[in-house]
């Protein structure tokens, strides 16, 4: 267990261990804090409570059976994991998805950014002492998830993409409800404003607390809303175009001053935009097929077979084995990232030909966020530090992996 | 050691216990007066994992209320009866859960939910541990990954059900 | 002016108040759960079931274990032996173990018979370890629980039929929806 260098102990210094049981941090996060009175000092994160070795243990499942694994990475927003690994995968084959699926997956990932904004505010609020928002927003994403189970059958754990497409077809009605849900969404993120944005309850514990700069947020390889708090215009949706996200309108909200009340502005801005984009999707929804005719079946084997010819023996057919091995997958590696609810979220895939991915490597936001920790908590008091990492939308799932 | 000494005053109820003739009917009354304030006044420890964690607090929030059981979820470890082991157990955390829950005071009970917690689900590896039983007394496993908030409640109901039935168990002396 | 006005007379806090107070007099969105319950969706993966062929009473599976090879978390374990006259499969031994099962689904899309289905049934927590254990006659068993409570008389999950994927993708005894329907005469009806 991580030990905090304490460099001088007096009567107004102590050291709390914060978690890794504690409401307020999200997870299973551990943070070794020293106080001077109510103030931080220092401030070290634990990680690893929930490693669960899903990088090791996808090295010993086929590709799709490898996605799987990624829905329990970022368990709020598996949608988006899931598409993040198949476009990694789809990168390397060269395949594309057709239209449909990419509308789908584009109005998919929005609605989970929804759903994943929805809970941040749900927790963040609740941490900092608003219950009735935490039940307000519970309702909207309880239907974001109803909308799942229709589409798919499962709320959480989806396994939706596949790779070069996705699944199932979505019907015209469960479209049709889409669409005025979002509708009604749209009224409700104004309540959530109503409630929150002028109050000064609100205003008091948020704005100034966790100031980061952009030049630091930079340095420290922060993404996503963290990083648009501060002002620094960087989307990949914007960036490096994936699916449908070309073809559809959107604007990227960006923040000022850095603090924890401008990336509360920042996400819910970005609830707005993403309930747009969901319009949008469904209005230009293109009729079609919904898998790409070189997507990988599920059943893929994990390496190929090898050729018995009648009459062989068995050595003969090992060496035939060995040397003539098929390639299942195109040999190569990639790496390629799409914009998670919580930042960038990457796949590093490294492929040896065979079923089975060699290596692959997660670029999770969340565990680059947890290293913001220190920066952000340098001299605030105890109470802010719920705040900070209410606001940077921690999730343990994948930080540890 | 009860006064009587004549064998014939005391029957055997269960394996080692046994009491006055009679009294089984104040006992019984008893036993079911305190399973009946205990089952409808489950109080779970905030104690999330992973991602069964999100579907624990869904359960808890407005479409699914839990606190119409009596179900209120509680920070602490004093104040809680049931710790729902909510997501993946690994080696790392085990030894926290488990001083959570030898925190808890007696009588407290232990549900497993999800796939992870069960039985290790598909994190076979390394870092997990395979099933919360193997270091806690489970009473009910809630299959799914993750369950649905219903089926959380059902495993409460079904622990509701297991308390109705205990005998004898008034306090942790016991 | 009208800013200090304003945070004097709480108009902030008030108007969130608003809300709250507005919301009392909607329809609460509350589910009564063990009275009343959702309706759920179409191709919910729930509780493992074996589809019980109404025409033998027997199982369809063909023992081709293409869902133990494909299940990420490995929880379907088979045997079978070979028939040596027919050279046909029989199945010996097909147990899942539902609390390793991650609910992906891909054992019932990669079927080539649709035997094996993940029923709309979620309600099964247990006191141990055990009873979730399926093996063949309990698969069977959650079946004809599973068509008990069920409401209508033909029955297609959607990942046996996969809508929006072209035919020809699929293995033969998928490219037509194969919809079993409910035995009505087993319940004299």
């Amino acid at each position: 267990m991580g030990q905090l260098e304490i460099e001088k102990i007096d009567d107004t210094t102590f050291v709390l261990q914060m978690g890794p049981h504690h409401p307020a941090t999200h997870g299973v996060l551990k943070l070794l804090c020293e106080f001077e009175g109510e103030r931080v000092i220092k401030i070290k994160p634990d990680v690893g409570y929930l490693h669960r070795g899903v990088e090791k243990l996808s090295e010993s499942k086929t590709y799709p059976g490898a996605m799987t694994l990624t829905d329990r990475l970022d368990y709020i927003s598996s949608m988006t994991n899931n598409i993040g690994y198949c476009l990694a995968v789809e990168r390397l084959m060269g395949i594309e998805p057709p239209r449909r699926a990419k509308f789908i997956r584009t109005m998919v990932a929005e609605m989970t950014r929804l759903s994943s904004h929805l809970l941040w505010l749900a927790t963040h609020a609740l941490d900092i002492g608003a219950m009735t928002v935490f039940l307000y927003a519970f309702r909207e994403r309880e239907q974001i998830l109803q909308f799942f189970e229709k589409i798919c059958g499962a709320r959480l754990t989806v396994s939706y993409p596949r790779i070069g497409g996705v699944r199932v077809d979505v019907k015209k009605h469960v479209l049709d409800e889409i669409y005025t849900f979002i509708e009604l969404m749209i009224k409700r993120v104004d309540e959530y404003e109503t409630l929150l944005t002028e109050n000064r309850i609100w205003i008091a514990r948020t704005r100034g607390v966790g100031v980061i700069s952009p030049q630091d947020a930079v340095l420290l390889g922060l993404t996503g809303p963290v990083l648009r708090g501060s002002g620094v215009y960087y989307d990949i949706r914007k960036h490096m175009p994936y699916d449908a996200y070309s073809e559809v309108d959107f604007e990227v909200p960006l923040g000022e001053n850095g603090d924890t009340y401008d990336r509360y502005l920042c996400r819910i801005r970005e609830m707005r935009q993403s309930a747009l984009i969901v319009k949008q999707c469904i209005e230009k929804m293109p009729e079609g097929d919904i898998i790409s005719d070189k997507s990988p079946d599920i059943d893929l084997p994990y390496q190929s077979k090898r050729k018995i010819e009648p009459g062989d023996s068995l050595w003969s057919g090992f060496i035939a084995f060995s040397e003539e091995k098929q390639e299942i997958m195109p040999k190569g590696e990639i790496y390629s990232a799409i914009e998670a609810p919580k930042g960038e979220l990457g796949f590093y895939i490294v492929s040896d030909g065979s079923g089975k991915p060699y290596r692959m490597r997660v670029r999770a936001p969340s565990f680059i966020h947890i290293s913001a920790i220190p920066k952000l908590c340098e001299g605030h008091l105890l109470a802010d530090v719920i705040a900070i990492i209410g606001t940077l939308d921690i999730v343990m799932g994948e930080a540890d992996r | 050691m009860l006064p009587y000494t004549d064998k014939d005053q005391l029957i055997e109820v269960e394996e080692g216990t046994k009491i006055i003739k009679g009294s089984n009917v104040i006992i019984t009354t008893l036993d079911k007066v305190v399973n009946w304030g205990r089952s409808n006044s489950l109080w779970p420890l905030t104690f999330g994992l992973a991602c069964c964690a999100i579907e624990m607090m869904a359960a808890g929030a407005s479409h699914l209320d839990l606190d119409r059981f009596g179900v209120l979820f509680r920070a602490s470890p004093r104040q809680a009866d049931v710790i729902i082991i909510a997501g993946t157990v690994t080696y790392k955390m085990a030894p926290i859960v488990k001083r959570v829950y030898d925190q808890m005071p007696e009588p407290k009970y232990v549900i497993a939910m999800g796939s992870c917690a069960c039985t290790g689900g598909i994190f076979n590896t390394y870092s997990t541990v395979q099933g919360a039983d193997q270091f806690l007394p489970v009473d009910v496993y809630v299959p799914g990954c993750p369950p649905r908030p219903e089926a959380l409640m059902y495993g409460l109901l079904k622990l509701k059900e297991k308390i109705m039935k205990e005998q004898g168990r008034w306090g942790s002396w016991k | 002016m009208s800013k200090l006005l304003r945070k004097l007379l709480f108009i902030d806090l008030l108007k969130g108040m608003l809300i709250t107070f507005k919301t009392i007099f909607t329809q609460p969105v509350t589910i009564r759960y063990p009275k009343q319950k959702r309706p759920l969706e179409e191709g919910f993966r729930g509780r493992h079931a074996f589809v019980r062929n109404p025409e033998t009473g027997r199982e369809r599976c063909v023992a081709c274990t293409k869902c133990a090879q494909v299940c990420p978390s490995q929880c379907i374990y088979i045997d079978y032996s070979v028939n040596t006259e027919s050279g046909a499969r029989v199945l010996t031994k097909y147990e899942v173990d539902a609390f390793r099962c991650i609910f992906c689904g891909y054992c019932e899309e990669v079927c080539p018979v649709n035997a094996i289905v993940l029923t709309e049934f979620y309600e099964y927590a247990s006191y141990n370890r055990e009873s979730n254990y399926f093996n063949k006659e309990r698969l069977l068993k959650n079946w004809d629980e599973f068509m008990e409570h069920y409401k209508r008389t033909d029955y297609l999950n959607k990942f046996w039929y996969l809508p929006g994927i072209k035919r020809d993708r699929l293995p033969v005894g998928k490219r037509q929806p194969r919809v079993v329907y409910k035995n009505i005469n087993s319940e004299g009806r």
